[in-house]
């Protein structure tokens, strides 16, 4: 559709003759893309008029009280609205994804901490004759023996107190 | 027709509207009222039940002849209010956007009935049959009412192609007879892109005319 008719589409469906430009009537005499177009938008814009209800209708007496009972049943049943809600939803949408990141923060990291751990035993147990792993059992050895004699140490110093009461 | 031309501004018109004042939606007794609705206040709510139900009434029963069905959805209207008016944001009126969810709601039970109607349409009773025979009688008045049901039907089809906003626009022109300048009023919208709007649906709804006549053909 060309512009003297789009400019004046509206004005000319409203039927407000003074408003339209000379422009429109020349063009549609002159155009026969414009002039079928024209009447096709006039004839929806006809069985648009279709819906006008004719009259104003009231409701029956007690709507209002009607309206409220289905309000009321459905607040009952809204749960669901609250965390629907568009400013709860966000936020409950934000700490999910932090969850989310802090869960996959959390798993990569033991996984990544995991083999070192398993890799450990296996290395000691099938190179035990290695020289430097028997120093290092040795030195185990003397750390235990240590701390047995301050676990004695240390009953000896509690029967001390105990005897020194009675 | 031209796809840009929608796509263009209407520069001639443009240059001929004056410079109208625009409504402030926020500071009107309207807006009071909403924002005491939003606060939770129900003698405002039941001021604005009172105040537009006759009009919501009104919109349902054009669209789907049938008082029940208006009763129904009217209720389903005003519970929507009443849930939705806090993300009201008084940008139009507030019978503008009371008008949007009427229409949207009228489209919402179209819809669920159309499922239902495939799902039960083996429920038809002996008496259905029997209503809709002295119906027939009743309104024995020649093709006239045919032809009136079967245009409603196939501009409720072609209405819902367009989108939500399209729809109550176009609406709110051809059906409630509101003009470009009205328009531009109620919705915050300036004339021009009421008039590129109001342009865009029409060509819609011609091609959907179109389309559904091509596909008629073809059976």
């Amino acid at each position: 559709m060309h512009e003297p008719i789009r400019d004046n589409l509206e004005e000319y469906l409203r039927g407000s003759a003074s408003k339209i430009s000379q422009d429109f009537h020349a063009h549609l005499q002159a155009c026969e893309d414009c002039a079928g177009e024209l009447r096709e938008i006039e004839a929806q814009a006809e069985m648009l008029h279709a819906l006008r209800p004719g009259k104003e209708i009231e409701p029956s007496a007690g709507f209002y009280a009607r309206v409220m009972d289905r309000i009321e049943a459905q607040g009952r049943a809204s749960i669901w609205s609250v965390l629907l809600e568009p400013a709860f939803g966000r936020r409950l949408a934000v700490a999910c994804a932090t969850l989310v990141v802090l869960l996959g923060t959390y798993f990569v990291a033991t996984e990544l901490s995991e083999p070192i751990v398993a890799v450990a035993p296996t290395v000691a147990t099938t190179i035990p004759a290695s020289p430097d792993l028997g120093a290092r059992s040795s030195e185990g050895q003397a750390a235990g023996r240590d701390s047995m004699q301050q676990q004695r140490q240390r009953d000896a110093v509690l029967v001390n107190l105990a005897s020194f009461h009675e | 027709m031209s796809g840009l031309a929608g796509a263009l501004p209407f520069p001639a018109s443009g240059a001929r509207t004056k410079a109208k004042a625009r409504v402030d939606h926020r500071n009107s007794e309207e807006a009071a009222l909403v924002r005491r609705v939003q606060a939770r206040d129900e003698i405002a709510f039941r001021e604005i039940v009172e105040r537009y139900q006759a009009k919501v009434f009104s919109i349902i029963y054009g669209i789907l002849r049938n008082h029940n069905d208006a009763e129904d959805i009217a209720q389903q209207v005003f519970s929507k209010i009443y849930f939705s008016i806090q993300n009201f944001d008084f940008r139009s009126s507030l019978l503008t956007w009371i008008y949007k969810i009427t229409v949207n709601e009228c489209y919402d039970y179209l819809r669920k009935k159309r499922v239902r109607k495939l799902v039960y349409e083996s429920d038809f009773t002996e008496e259905d049959a029997q209503r809709m025979q002295n119906t027939e009688a009743a309104t024995d008045q020649g093709p006239a009412v045919d032809t009136q049901l079967a245009r409603r039907d196939l501009v409720l089809k072609l209405l819902s192609k367009l989108s939500a906003e399209d729809r109550s626009l176009l609406m709110l022109k051809e059906v409630e007879g509101h003009s470009v300048e009205e328009l531009s009023q109620m919705t915050g919208m300036n004339e021009n892109t009421i008039k590129v709007k109001l342009f865009r649906a029409r060509q819609k709804l011609v091609k959907a005319a179109q389309r559904l006549n091509r596909g008629a053909g073809k059976l």
